[in-house]
């Protein structure tokens, strides 16, 4: 299972990316909504973890971009430090959110649930 | 002015005297060919003429002043009628007795001297002589007294009078017209320039609070006044302030009273809908109190509408005997509302600046608030979650790493709660949460909330006790914010109990809503602090060591019981030693599917 990890800041790329891939995941990052449209033209993922406010291409546009290509569309998790993080997955219609600062087991469900489990079965059980 | 009248009235008088002379020499020449009752009597006459004549002119020509010069002209007037009468009487003899046609010259000049009383005195005095004259002619020498003769000569005496009188008066009366008009146009067009100029010195007073006085003074060039005051209603101190007052040089009066509200002619003139004018204001009624020694003014009151009500009063005034007149009303009106414009720009500029600076502090706090959430959230996002990542790695730490990487999550979380509680009040203060509000069981939200703090409590070995009869009517509120309401009590409760107390969590039903208790053994609190711990980062006296958190949390929690409509407060436990913090929240009628469910 592939996750896409759209976040400007690098910090949080490099968390989630280690904590998933201890769960199994195949993760990759891109620092805004222009590079993750590359990325996503390479190797389509299964779900992305997408950050709101960014420089270049914001989440919003990102999103708008995203869904005017053709099917299938990953689904899309919100993972940002807005005060009302709802608000903003409502906006561009996210699949789900997740407000920082959050935790890692949280992350790995919501992960989970929209992705299915990782390839291959959960390495450290 | 005056000076130009008098010169001219001695104009007329040396013309008089011209004409004096004429009938002086007329007397003198033609006189002693014409029959007449004695020719030493005609020299008389003619030498009497001359000599009033001389001494009229002489007066004259010394009169200081138009009136002293109207009291010679009348004498001299006088002195005419007579020579006159004296003449009719002296020529009596002469068969045509052709005299009495000098009446109607007299009549005539009387008429252009001295006005219709002057006219009436000249016909009546030359109509009685002639009638005494012509009996006398009847009596002595025998010429018949034709009745109707005499109606037809005095007619034509009271004709001449009164026709000369009338266009007289007409022109006169047109005269003081134009001459009105042409004072009243000139003194239009001085208001109008000085009005205009009252603008422009408006217009050129940069700082705006400049501008009524510079009116004021610039209003002293159309009308003029002792005093000029502008009054402004204080609702809260009850009374009209003064906010501009402008005094000539040499107003001496004592400084202005109180004046209360609603009363004396500033509140009359501020109920009045337009502009009042008071004659004598020690006369008028409305006028408040007044000063034994006070002099008598006239005022005029002018309401300013300020912000679309009259809350102030413009008015002029003038020491008597001198009062103002309809003129100066208008004046008065003009100045009044240039300055009500004034001063609703001010107003308005006050408001628009103030509201400006409010939405420039409302953007800066949002802007603030956004740039804290992102810059401490995100970072505190990746140290929580690589300590966790490194905490779940145990085989490969020793024990003392374990404790390390406890005690940094442990902070970590704490600064993570700090920074939600900085965001919660701010989001708070400026009411911008919204309760997403649902029915839940009070004993469901108690062991929600204990199960979540009884890692805190253990590390304290505290024990947390629920204490709830089950089936309670469930409440209406935001879940997600009463369990942060209850963990904030709960948490400041384990903050300030001993190690090895208990906590006790209980529900209870009251009238109209349900009591939720968080009760403790700590030291308790001083009935003086009671209402000061929800302050703000306030900490009980001997605590700050001790305790930590931002101070926030019991603010937090006061504002957000509120927010559900409730109340929020403490008081000493009657069970035992410690506080017992109360949540009252409203019972609303549930839902039926609610009741069942609990």
């Amino acid at each position: 299972m592939r996750v896409l990890v759209v976040d400007d800041d690098q910090g949080i790329r490099e968390l989630v990316s280690t904590a998933l891939t201890e769960e199994g995941y195949d993760v990759s990052g891109a620092a805004d909504g222009a590079e993750a449209l590359d990325r996503i033209a390479e190797t389509p993922p299964d779900v992305i973890l997408l950050d709101m406010r960014m420089p270049v291409m914001d989440g919003w546009e990102f999103a708008r971009r995203y869904r005017s290509q053709p099917e299938p569309h990953a689904p899309i998790v919100i993972v940002t430090a807005a005060l009302d993080v709802a608000k903003d997955a409502r906006e561009i219609g996210a699949d789900g959110f997740l407000a920082k600062p959050f935790q890692i087991d949280d992350l790995v469900a919501l992960v989970e649930q929209h992705a299915g489990p990782p390839a291959g079965g959960d390495r450290l059980n | 002015m005056r000076d130009g009248l008098l010169l001219e009235a001695q104009r007329v008088e040396r013309a008089i005297a011209r004409a004096r002379w004429g009938a002086a020499a007329i007397i003198f020449i033609l006189g002693p060919s014409f029959p007449n009752l004695s020719i030493v009597a005609v020299y008389v006459l003619g030498l009497y003429l001359s000599a009033y004549n001389i001494a009229t002119l002489r007066a004259s020509g010394r009169a200081r002043s138009l009136r002293e010069h109207d009291r010679i002209a009348k004498f001299a007037f006088a002195g005419d009628v007579t020579a006159l009468s004296v003449a009719m009487f002296l020529f009596s003899s002469d068969l045509l007795w052709t005299t009495y046609f000098a009446g109607t010259l007299i009549i005539t000049a009387a008429a252009f001297r001295f006005g219709t009383r002057g006219t009436i005195a000249a016909t009546g005095i030359l109509s009685v002589a002639y009638l005494i004259v012509a009996t006398y002619r009847l009596v002595a020498f025998g010429y018949e007294f034709a009745p109707q003769r005499a109606a037809f000569n005095i007619s034509i005496y009271v004709l001449t009078g009164f026709l000369v009188d009338r266009i007289l008066a007409d022109v006169r009366k047109l005269r003081v017209d134009r001459e009105d008009l042409i004072g009243r146009l000139q003194r239009r067009v001085a208001e109008d320039e000085a009005l205009a100029q009252v603008t422009r010195i408006v217009a050129s007073v940069p700082a705006a609070g400049g501008a009524v006085p510079a009116i004021m003074r610039a209003s002293r060039e159309v009308v003029r006044f002792d005093r000029a005051t502008v009054f402004v209603a204080d609702e809260e101190q009850q009374e009209y302030r003064i906010v501009h007052r402008l005094r000539s040089d040499d107003d001496r009066s004592p400084p202005a009273r109180r004046i209360r509200f609603g009363q004396g002619l500033v509140g009359a003139g501020i109920a009045a809908d337009r502009a009042i004018l008071v004659r004598d204001a020690l006369d008028d009624p409305r006028y408040g109190p007044r000063d034994r020694d006070e002099i008598r003014r006239s005022i005029i009151t002018v309401p300013l509408k300020v912000g679309g009500r009259p809350v102030a009063v413009f008015s002029m005034s003038r020491a008597l005997p001198d009062p103002f007149g309809p003129d100066d009303l208008r004046v008065a009106e003009t100045v009044g509302s240039l300055i009500a414009q004034v001063m609703e720009n001010e107003r308005l500029f006050e408001e628009a600046s103030e509201a400006e600076a409010l939405r420039a502090l409302d953007r800066l706090k949002d802007e603030f608030l956004a740039a804290v959430s992102h810059e401490l959230r995100t970072p505190l996002t990746v140290i929580g979650g690589a300590l966790e990542l490194l905490d779940h790695a145990s085989a490969d730490l020793t024990p003392r790493s374990h404790r390390l990487i406890d005690q940094a999550r442990r902070n970590v979380q704490r600064l993570q709660h700090d920074v939600e509680d900085l965001l919660d009040l701010a989001q708070l203060q400026e009411a911008k949460i919204e309760l997403s509000r649902e029915f839940v069981p009070p004993e469901a939200l108690l062991a929600e909330v204990a199960s979540a703090h009884e890692v805190i409590a253990t590390q304290r070995s505290q024990r947390l006790v629920v204490d709830c009869v089950p089936g309670m009517p469930p409440v209406l509120v935001d879940r997600r914010r009463m369990q942060q309401v209850l963990g904030n009590l709960v948490a400041n409760a384990v903050r300030y109990s001993p190690e090895g107390g208990s906590i006790r969590l209980r529900a209870e039903r009251a009238v109209g809503e349900i009591r939720f208790k968080v009760l403790d053994d700590g030291p308790g609190i001083p009935e003086a602090d009671r209402e000061r711990v929800f302050d703000k980062f306030y900490r009980l006296a001997g605590n700050r060591e001790t305790a930590s958190g931002t101070g926030l949390g019991l603010a937090i929690a006061k504002t957000l019981v509120e927010l559900h409509g409730g109340r929020l407060w403490v008081e000493p436990r009657d069970d035992a030693q410690g506080s017992a913090f109360i949540v009252a929240v409203p019972l609303e009628a549930a839902p039926v599917a609610a009741e069942v469910l609990s």
